[in-house]
């Protein structure tokens, strides 16, 4: 083909030196192959949350604002709602209460976990160990760390030995089957188990920090303290926001390790183990299965709020920042 | 000629000028560090040391878990203080025992194995599919309905619906997917956490790439399973390695939906809730060690991969 059959065929078809590429020429219709495509990737996802989401969702209102005996509307659900929130010897009292104890300890667990993936990301000594000591418990299993931690605190296990036969305090009563120790076991054992809680988050948001950034700080003079206050916490604002949301949004199923330590007994019940626990023990009981989904709901609508001024809260305190 | 040496002369110097004032600010900074470190030193210090600590006293309980697992189950009952076993005689053999003898609602210990592993691996392979999918049109495409959509996904992360097990088991129930493996189709969501990291990944991913294979000639489809999902792998990796963890760990959901189809967590679980009077602590311990060994193996295998790909940006609205 010589220079000038080229120049010809441009020609005919309209394109020619110097004039911009062709444009992607789409089949116009309504089954192309991008609208084919972008269905096909939707598809799964949207499936579920017709069926899977939205289905449950109309199950759990219908449930919620009917008389299980008599299948008709009722409102007589929530009135039980509110009238065992109050009572503490109720396990939906006695689990609210310690629902709030719960979110209370996962709260105040987020900046000492930021503060030691600080240290991790200041590359403190050993820390390529230290990031998969505290992450490892995280990943292997659960109920491990749980039995452990169990053994630990039991009758038979070193801290009791240490505190009744080496500092002498006699203490008689369980760790775990007593009323007086169940729940503050659990609360020690979630804080032992949260410091690698979200380390990943946290890391990846530090990691995408420009290095740059924390140079001029030290020109200027910053040290850690400041980096970390002035630098660090406003680079990773968007993320620390995000996961605080989230804890709010969860706020009524921080439920700690309850169901594999006690499951709900000696004072230990959370909400978000209630509701789990009426699907779990009393599965024939229709009446006790609206009672728990119209406590979701309540709970549902007292999240709403909670979220909404935590959210002002947060960007009243700090704004977003794009790098 | 003169005037031209004395260009070169100054050019030159103020070279020589700039080498001086980059190591100077070079050594400023490296003064800076010592200096801080100095000052700042013991309370950084002392905060490494307190999460030393921390991490140790993690490990050494697991360590503490696997040594009792390799006692004698009546030498522990006599002396359940005791770390090493007397004369070192190590009791592997427990693992067998735990392997033979350990079982739930009539499913032994290799069952359970063949359970984690359906289980794990398909409901990975279901959440993975449906968040990587939604994650990339969604960051990557216009099209109609997206903001609305988008929006929607949102306020569904923002607003959890307690109180939905029951409902949730009763609907489930109906339908006829509860004690069956097709109970997996109910966990294949693409929302929820895993989303906002995947958006976050393809978002932040430049659409160059995906508008240079379309003007080669590539279709949407050769796109993205050819280009921009191998270029994604490492996150897509990421979540589903914690997808797979997670699930490998759950025994609550297993409890409640495939109570006969138990798996390791969910029957270690059932194991210790029912022979607690019973219970050898030896044996318990290995056949626990044996079930976390997989994911333990994956995080220390893939905990680079775990650690450094997962970012999660701000929600905006």
């Amino acid at each position: 083909m010589t220079q000038n059959d080229v120049r010809e065929q441009s020609v005919e078809t309209g394109a020619s030196f110097g004039t911009p590429p062709p444009t992607i020429k789409r089949r116009k219709g309504f089954f192309t192959i991008r609208k084919v495509f972008i269905l096909f990737a939707l598809a799964p996802a949207l499936i579920h949350l017709l069926i899977f989401w939205l289905g449950v969702q109309i199950e759990s209102l219908m449930m919620a604002f009917e008389n299980a005996e008599t299948g008709e509307f009722w409102l007589g659900n929530f009135e039980y709602v509110v009238q065992a929130l109050g009572d503490t010897r109720e396990p939906l009292g006695e689990g609210f209460r310690n629902t709030l104890i719960f979110f209370a300890v996962s709260i105040c667990m987020v900046p000492v976990s930021i503060f030691a993936v600080y240290l991790i990301y200041k590359k403190c000594f050993g820390y390529g160990v230290v990031r998969i000591l505290l992450y490892l418990p995280g990943a292997v299993s659960g109920i491990m760390m749980a039995m452990l931690f169990k053994n630990l605190v039991g009758p038979n296990g070193p801290l009791k030995w240490f505190l009744n036969d080496i500092l002498n305090l006699g203490i008689t009563d369980s760790f775990i089957y007593s009323t007086n120790y169940a729940l503050k076991t659990i609360i020690v054992y979630d804080i032992w188990m949260g410091l690698g809680g979200n380390l990943i988050i946290w890391l990846g948001a530090m990691g995408r920090i420009p290095p740059d950034v924390i140079e001029y700080g030290k020109l200027d003079g910053v040290g850690p303290v400041k980096e970390f206050f002035f630098i660090i916490v406003p680079l990773i604002w968007p993320t620390l926001c995000t996961m605080l949301t989230l804890h709010i949004i969860g706020i009524f199923g921080s439920s700690g390790s309850v169901m594999v330590f006690t499951e709900g007994k000696y004072g230990t019940y959370t909400i978000s183990y209630w509701l789990y626990h009426v699907v779990y023990s009393d599965a024939s009981s229709s009446v006790m299965q609206n009672y728990a989904v119209a406590a979701g709901l309540f709970f549902t609508v007292l999240t709403v709020p909670l979220v909404v001024v935590g959210r002002w809260f947060m960007n009243k305190f700090g704004d977003a920042v794009e790098y | 000629m003169a005037e031209f040496d004395l260009q070169q002369k100054t050019l030159e110097e103020q070279q020589q000028e700039y080498a001086r004032q980059a190591a100077a600010m070079l050594h400023a900074v490296k003064h800076q560090k010592n200096k801080l470190n100095k000052k700042h030193g013991i309370l950084f210090n002392v905060f490494v040391a307190f999460m030393w600590i921390w991490a140790i006293s993690l490990f050494a309980v697991i360590i503490w878990g696997f040594l009792i697992s390799l006692r004698d189950g009546y030498d522990y009952a006599l002396d359940p203080l005791r770390v090493i076993p007397e004369n070192f005689d190590f009791k592997w053999e427990n693992y067998w025992t735990a392997i033979q003898t350990m079982e739930y609602n009539d499913t032994n210990y290799v069952m359970m194995i063949f359970n984690s592993l359906w289980f794990s691996f398909g409901a990975t392979f279901m959440k993975l599919w449906a968040t990587t999918m939604l994650a990339y049109v969604m960051a990557q495409y216009e099209f109609r309905g997206k903001k609305a959509l988008y929006a929607f996904l949102i306020i569904q992360i923002m607003l959890p619906v307690y109180g939905q097990t029951t409902a949730n088991f009763i609907f489930l129930n109906n339908l006829g997917l509860v004690n069956t493996p097709l109970f997996l189709l109910a966990l294949g969501a693409g929302h929820g956490m895993h989303f906002l990291i995947m958006h976050s990944y393809f978002s932040n991913l430049s659409k160059t790439y995906r508008e240079a294979a379309e003007i080669d000639g590539a279709n949407d489809f050769t796109t993205c399973f050819r280009i921009m999902l191998p270029l994604g792998m490492s996150s897509i990796l990421a979540i589903g390695l914690l997808s797979f963890i997670g699930t490998w760990n759950d025994y609550s959901t297993v409890i409640l939906y495939l109570e006969n189809f138990p798996t390791l967590a969910a029957g270690l679980y059932k194991y210790q809730v029912e022979a607690i009077y019973s219970l050898d602590p030896t044996i318990y311990f290995a056949g626990i060690f044996m079930a976390a060994l997989p994911t333990a193996i994956l995080f220390i295998v893939f905990n680079k991969t775990l650690m450094e790909n997962i970012t999660i940006g701000g929600i905006k609205g």
